[in-house]
């Protein structure tokens, strides 16, 4: 009797310490996983210049936005250089962009027009020019300069070369 | 004697009313000839010296699509000649003039890039970059090689002649280019090419 008494002392004991040793294994892997948090600098998608075709495509949508859509007449016509001539600018609707008209001679670089902004689905047929000029031709250059509708944020500007006439 | 001035009045009239009918009829044949000759004849059209012809020249105007800058990347691990990424840039011609697309001017900005310079054509030394535009020669594709070129010059007027549209036309271009084994990577640097379309 007194045998099994102490066998089941034993038992009692043993299961005591196996509790004992379970209970700290699992706060020691609780503590563990709790100390595993994300890092600050991750960012997340795909480690820039590994997938090639995602980069062109990113570069795709910026060119997008600066193309520039305008019209012009080549040899625009000034009966006296105090006279409106047929400049003929446009910006088109399919622009969704400001533009802003300068036109310098080639000779000179003197700015010799500028336009106020026009908007996207407007035009300006006759102008005056900004300089009065001598009767003659004068090779020049049209810069057209985008910008944001929104914020009126610069985009960028693309040209055309132009002949302006006065005639008397 | 009264009687016999009475005859004479009376011949003469006699005779007046003679040449009158007689001219009349003459001119009533001529008229009717005329008439008979006019109508058998072509009826000329247009030629008539009382038509006011009225011409206008029409101005040629310009409509072109293209862009105002170019994003690129570059990078040494790019295979192939070109080391560019670039989009695929798609100028247009909306109008029925002839036109050409030029680049006059190309502001280059490389001070972020320690000790690197620029170079105009593809033999680039060890800290040099160069950078200029080639037509779409396979359809989707940036060009791998650099022959065809046009290179862009730095900060210098230039006039470069990029590619020719026909009315109604559209072409595609790529960015590309080359840099040196010593061209420090993972900084930026800016090239901003101006284009100024002009009637071919």
């Amino acid at each position: 009797m007194n045998m099994i008494a102490r066998k089941k002392k034993w038992i009692l004991l043993c299961a005591v310490c196996l509790a004992a040793v379970g209970a700290a294994v699992f706060f020691i892997v609780q503590r563990q996983g709790r100390s595993m948090k994300l890092d600050d600098n991750a960012v997340m998608g795909v480690l820039p210049g590994i997938d090639m075709e995602q980069r062109q495509s990113e570069l795709q949508q910026q060119l997008d936005e600066g193309m520039i859509a305008f019209s012009i007449n080549a040899s625009p016509v000034f009966e006296t250089g105090g006279a409106e001539g047929n400049l003929m600018l446009e910006n088109p609707a399919q622009n969704a962009k400001l533009l802003l008209v300068e036109i310098y001679a080639d000779a000179t670089s003197e700015l010799l027009y500028r336009s106020e902004l026009l908007p996207a689905g407007s035009y300006i047929e006759n102008d005056r020019l900004d300089k009065v000029l001598e009767p003659g031709r004068y090779p020049a250059t049209a810069y057209f300069h985008a910008y944001r509708e929104d914020d009126q944020s610069y985009i960028g500007q693309a040209g055309a070369a132009i002949s302006l006439t006065i005639c008397s | 004697m009264k009687r016999k001035l009475f005859v004479v009045i009376l011949l003469v009239m006699l005779a007046t009313a003679l040449l009158l009918t007689s001219a009349y009829a003459a001119e009533a044949e001529g008229i009717a000839a005329f008439a008979a000759s006019y109508q058998s004849a072509d009826i000329p059209i247009g030629s008539s010296n009382q038509v006011l012809m009225v011409g206008e020249i029409e101005p040629a105007i310009m409509s072109v699509t293209m862009p105002t800058y170019v994003p690129f990347h570059m990078g040494r691990s790019i295979q192939g000649e070109n080391k560019v990424i670039s989009p695929r840039i798609t100028v247009s011609n909306r109008s029925s003039v002839p036109v050409s697309l030029d680049v006059v001017y190309t502001a280059v900005d490389l001070s972020k890039l320690d000790g690197a310079t620029w170079s105009n054509g593809p033999d680039v030394g060890p800290n040099q970059i160069a950078i200029g535009f080639q037509p779409e020669t396979l359809s989707d594709q940036m060009p791998v090689s650099l022959g065809g070129t046009n290179w862009l010059w730095a900060n210098s007027s230039q006039d470069i002649h990029i590619t020719s549209l026909g009315a109604y036309d559209s072409t595609v271009m790529y960015v590309v280019g080359t840099l040196g084994s010593a061209v420090p990577e993972n900084q930026t640097f800016s090239v901003t090419p101006t284009f100024v379309v002009r009637q071919a």
